[in-house]
């Protein structure tokens, strides 16, 4: 049964028509993997077992049409989308015990392309974090290395469809959430262009940056979930009105004769040599595939991390001042109001979402204002005429979605400003709005590589093309992780 | 160090955040560290370059006011932690607590 995840979505979706599975049965294998590896890789804060299989049921009673190409397939939320009746947490204590009286619009829209949601997984509190280890409940592990961090912050969400859960899974990404963990968990991992899919009813955290998109194990898988999800929503000013194309129309295209961009700030120093050298080759690939690969550059993306943190911490800051324990979440006991809010967030948050409120505090003061913050603005209207010169020439660019493969569990933990430097060749996407893709293209000591796709604007058409082109010329995303090691946590 | 205790305590009371001790001395360490990394944005010689307050180039678009039926209002109280029928409850304010109101 089992074997069935290693099935593609569209094959599913056939035998599903056919009736030689049903919803229902899908559901039992989701959930029979889930107790297998539950236990080592602890990738889920919330299960929705019973109403799954009433839903399933319901399903298999009418039968999966032709069009419906996503129905009774199973999948899971990373737990800052909300979901009426089922609790949502963002991995904090403040939310422990919330329970939304609402849907998110992605959730209203994977519930009309009849997915079947299995449970809410693991991350970064509040998203705040790569490697899912500012979780308050529990540590996720690496699906191929189980003393490996599984990246983040959704991470619970990349080691649910590593191991083989679900084929289908859901994150955030603020700067490198969805890329960075599907690069350490060997799937492809896609955030849609700023504006492409509706955040109404996502936890947020840094407003002008965050953006929802599917976890996968196929680039083809992808482009479908993402044809499900996208589009304009009332409920989100931000969102765009653009028409939503077919993500699929130019998968299977030749892409012989594009012209594809490496940023040379993209495999410059401080990026592992073996992380290099697999891009290397992927230039290598598409070479032997006909497109035409040459070198860009984006002076300022290495100023990133810095404008990102100024930014992104006080969005945040600004997000979290919700969090206050009046009207949902836990609440501290206290004489007075203002006590009553301090005691309640000095208890409910976890150090690292103190430290960045506590930074973009600092950037938003008074004196600081417009030495920081105005001033990272100012830089990233930079970063952005940069990409958009760089588009002038190329129709994509390519480079590694990640310096390292995944480090060991409690590595980087305790030196926040190492782990913030992760998200070095992400974070340029989120300030910029872009769109990027991680697909698998190598393996270093048994962890996988991950290669990332930069589109340009609402071109997310082109990368499904190009990165299912490299797919079918490689094997990488073929390898099952085989959830050994570890055991000691360190 | 660029935080000294003072300030510490000044940018927490204004996110709602209290520290004991031996905290501050760990966030005071720990912002120190994420001030000297985001000072590099000084760096850069931004003269003619205006802010980019989102990626977006989406302008607002207004509608006619409609009012419809949204939430039931028992499952927003449902998370409530303290009430009274249909109401939160919270404690009194520092300054009616000490009778300046």
């Amino acid at each position: 049964m089992s074997q069935l995840f290693s099935l593609s979505v569209s094959e599913l979706h056939r035998l599903l028509v056919r009736r030689e599975v049903t919803a229902t049965e899908l559901t039992q294998v989701s959930f029979a993997r889930l107790a297998e590896t539950e236990p080592k890789i602890e990738a889920f804060l919330a299960l929705n077992e019973e109403q799954a299989y009433h839903y399933a049921a319901a399903i298999d009673q009418k039968g999966v049409q032709k069009e419906e190409v996503l129905a009774g397939i199973p999948m899971a939320l990373k737990d800052n989308m909300l979901t009426k009746g089922l609790t949502t947490t963002a991995a904090s204590r403040i939310l422990e015990n919330f329970v939304p009286p609402f849907d998110a619009t992605l959730v209203e829209k994977l519930q009309r392309a009849k997915m079947i949601l299995i449970g809410k997984t693991n991350m970064d509190e509040f998203a705040m974090g790569g490697s899912t280890e500012t979780s308050y409940f529990q540590k996720t592990k690496n699906a191929w290395n189980l003393s490996k961090v599984p990246g983040g912050s959704s991470g619970g969400s990349a080691a649910a469809v590593a191991a083989g859960v679900v084929p289908v899974a859901f994150g955030s990404d603020t700067g490198g959430s969805i890329r960075q963990p599907s690069s350490f968990n060997g799937i492809v991992g896609f955030k849609p262009t700023y504006g492409r899919v509706s955040r109404f009813g996502l936890i947020a955290l840094g407003s002008t940056f965050d953006q929802i998109g599917p976890m996968t194990r196929t680039v083809h898988d992808n482009a479908l979930v993402l044809n499900a999800i996208a589009g304009h929503d009332p409920k989100d000013s931000t969102g765009s009105p653009k028409k939503v194309p077919d993500f699929t129309a130019k998968i299977g295209h030749e892409i012989k004769g594009l012209k594809i961009g490496v940023p040379k700030e993209y495999i410059g120093a401080g990026v592992q040599p073996e992380v290099v050298a697999a891009v290397k080759n992927a230039m290598k690939i598409f070479e032997s595939l006909g497109a035409h690969v040459e070198e860009v550059s984006l002076p300022h993306v290495k100023l990133g991390v810095p404008i990102y943190y100024v930014l992104s911490c006080a969005e945040g800051m600004s997000n979290m001042q919700g969090l206050d324990g009046l009207r949902y979440g836990f609440q501290a006991q206290a004489e007075t109001l203002e006590e009553m809010y301090t005691q309640t967030r000095s208890q409910g948050f976890g150090e690292e979402v103190k430290r960045r409120v506590m930074l973009g505090t600092y950037s938003l003061i008074a004196k600081n204002y417009e030495s920081y913050f105005e001033q990272a603005m100012k830089i990233r209207t930079l970063i952005i005429q940069e990409f958009k010169q760089a588009f002038q020439t190329v129709d994509l660019m390519m480079g590694p979605t990640a310096p390292t493969v995944a480090y060991g569990l409690n590595e980087h933990f305790t030196d926040p400003v190492t782990m913030y430097m992760g998200d070095e060749l992400t974070i340029p996407l989120n300030i910029a709005g872009l769109p990027g893709m991680s697909i698998p293209c190598g393996f270093h000591e048994g962890l996988p590589i991950g290669l990332q796709l930069i589109g340009n604007y609402f071109d997310e058409a082109t990368m499904y093309q190009v990165g299912h082109a490299f797919e079918t010329a490689t094997d990488f995303h073929t390898k099952i992780a085989p959830m050994i090691g570890g055991g000691s946590n360190g | 160090m660029t935080i000294s205790e003072e300030e510490l305590s000044y940018l927490g009371a204004l996110a709602h955040l209290a520290f004991s001790e031996e905290e501050k001395e760990m966030f005071m360490g720990k912002l120190d560290q994420a001030i000297a990394m985001i000072d590099a944005v000084k760096t850069v010689d931004t003269t003619g370059l205006e802010a980019t307050r989102t990626p977006s180039d989406l302008t607002n678009q207004m509608r006619e006011d409609r009012i419809e039926p949204t939430h039931d209002r028992a499952d927003y109280l449902a998370n409530v932690s303290q009430k009274a029928d249909d109401w939160v409850v919270v404690p009194p304010s520092q300054t009616i607590k000490e009778g300046k109101s």
